[in-house]
């Protein structure tokens, strides 16, 4: 089992976090493979063991390839925003630092327990554990597209959640819990959730696409599959059509791809003229185009003016080729 | 009512009403070829989550004609108006606060969804997604950029120097 080591001072996670925590734990205890936590099932203590905690693994999460039913209600929004919220509070931190801040909350077993994290119900007659939504703008989604937008495969309803969107639930207690069947549901769309028992786990719920058991911890700083540097060019080109001239030239100081791609002689700027200004002025050196591009663009007067006047530009820029050729 | 099947990434099929998905030039597209048909689309590049979330986007614009682009029959109007500079600033003025609300998610779904709005072709919402993603770089320091994107500098301190005297150029 990887070993965790406390770094920092007391953990300052909010009742939200908290409650994700405690829900993916108590996904992750009934066996569901949860794309955000690492679980193993140890047989010694006859329990889901929390082996660790990483935002990027969501990126190895495939529907596909688990229990489809226990695993579309989450979304990865949730452990992003997590990883968020936890940045937010401590500073800028990696998925590295991401794991240590949660060592506190995982006990010497590799337990990942957070305080009051089970609520039991003795009265409890049935072994039903519903889910019942924090009903916000965006879990409304599932609800609201499938009014008009039928999803007809009710156990495929997607849910968009985030930490604070995730259902609460109701703990049966280890007892019952240890006899077998749970189903939960969603109280809204009636789709399974989960349905497993306890001692029929698929082997492949209980291992996790990723785990610091046969890995190293360096596979767990994967990038996301899509970053600002990995979108294509023209979508690029959209975005950065938005900017003024000193966000342009913070981008292009944040690392040597995007210098590249903001640099005088990069043919950007020719595409940003054209996408932005609607105007190339075609005989200009890839650097004048740059120019062109920075002085013009965020000077509402001169962009103005060259939307008005582009077609009396072209005309003389045509005329200047042509007396040129002449020549 | 008619309900076009789509087929999402990992295989879910969901329906969906016709003059809400036809928002979409790609599918508009298809539909165009191949006619009204029982068989699902396939959309190998969009995901069960974001295609919901497409749709929720395109049912609350479904009768905001004003948002779509002009069929390719059209010829483009050859005033100041058909620029992009003003179809962006329009495109900007006509965000909403459902339009605002739907862009307060994760940067790696922001990301999705504007792959999947760039597949799709929906203008409106590939300009909503990419306002909203330059909106997080606005006034930000480099090393905030960095730590926003997740961008890695790999510059050495003589490196960072050369860049800011390369950049030296555009300053004046």
């Amino acid at each position: 089992m990887v070993e965790f080591q406390t770094f920092g001072s007391t953990s300052k996670l909010t009742c939200r976090d908290r409650r994700h925590l405690t829900n993916a734990r108590i996904l992750g205890w009934k066996g569901i493979s949860h794309p955000g936590l690492t679980w193993h099932y140890d047989h010694e203590l006859d329990a889901m063991t929390c082996l660790g905690y990483s935002c990027p693994i969501y990126i190895e999460f495939n529907p596909t390839a688990h229990n489809q039913n226990s695993c579309l209600s989450v979304h990865r929004s949730c452990y992003t925003l997590l990883a968020e919220q936890l940045e937010r509070i401590e500073g800028s931190l990696g998925s590295c630092n991401l794991l240590q801040r949660l060592s506190p909350h995982i006990d010497s077993r590799g337990i990942l327990s957070m305080d009051k994290c089970r609520k039991i119900k003795k009265q409890r007659s049935q072994m039903n554990v519903h889910l019942s939504y924090i009903n916000t703008t965006t879990t409304a989604t599932t609800a609201t597209t499938a009014t008009t937008a039928t999803i007809t495969n009710a156990a495929m309803a997607w849910s968009m959640c985030d930490p604070t969107d995730l259902p609460n639930i109701d703990i049966l207690s280890p007892r019952s819990e240890a006899m077998g069947l749970s189903p939960v549901r969603f109280a809204d769309t009636e789709s399974k959730m989960y349905m497993a028992e306890k001692h029929t786990i698929p082997q492949q719920l209980l291992t996790p696409p990723m785990s610091p058991m046969d890995t190293s911890m360096e596979q767990f700083d994967i990038a996301p599959i899509f970053t600002l540097l990995t979108l294509p060019v023209p979508i690029l080109l959209g975005i950065f059509s938005y900017l003024q001239f000193h966000e342009i030239l913070a981008l292009s100081q944040s690392c040597s791809v995007l210098r590249r791609y903001f640099s005088a002689e990069s043919q950007v700027w020719s595409q940003m003229c054209q996408s932005t200004l609607k105007f190339t002025p075609k005989l200009l050196h890839n650097r004048q185009l740059a120019e062109y591009y920075l002085r013009v663009r965020g000077n509402e007067r001169m962009e103005t003016k060259v939307l008005v006047q582009r077609k009396h530009v072209e005309k003389v820029i045509q005329q200047f080729m042509h007396s040129k050729l002449v020549k | 009512m008619t309900l076009i099947k789509l087929i999402t990434a990992e295989g879910a099929l969901i329906e969906v009403e016709q003059d809400i998905i036809e928002q979409s030039g790609t599918i508009r597209n298809i539909l165009t070829d191949i006619g009204l048909t029982d068989k699902p689309i396939p959309l190998p590049n969009v995901s069960g989550p974001i295609l919901t979330k497409i749709i929720e986007y395109c049912m609350h614009h479904r009768h905001d004609t004003s948002r779509r682009r002009q069929p390719p029959s059209q010829p483009a109007l050859d005033t100041e108006s058909d620029c992009r500079e003003s179809a962006i600033e329009e495109a900007i003025a006509k965000m909403d606060d459902f339009d605002h609300e739907f862009c307060r998610i994760d940067q790696g779904t922001l990301f999705d969804l504007l792959l999947a709005a760039n597949f799709l072709d929906i203008q409106p919402l590939l300009d909503l997604t990419g306002y909203t993603v330059a909106n997080m770089m606005k006034g930000k320091t480099v090393q905030e950029i960095r730590d926003t994107f997740h961008v890695r500098s790999d510059f050495t301190p003589e490196e960072e120097e050369q860049v800011m005297k390369e950049n030296a150029w555009c300053e004046n």
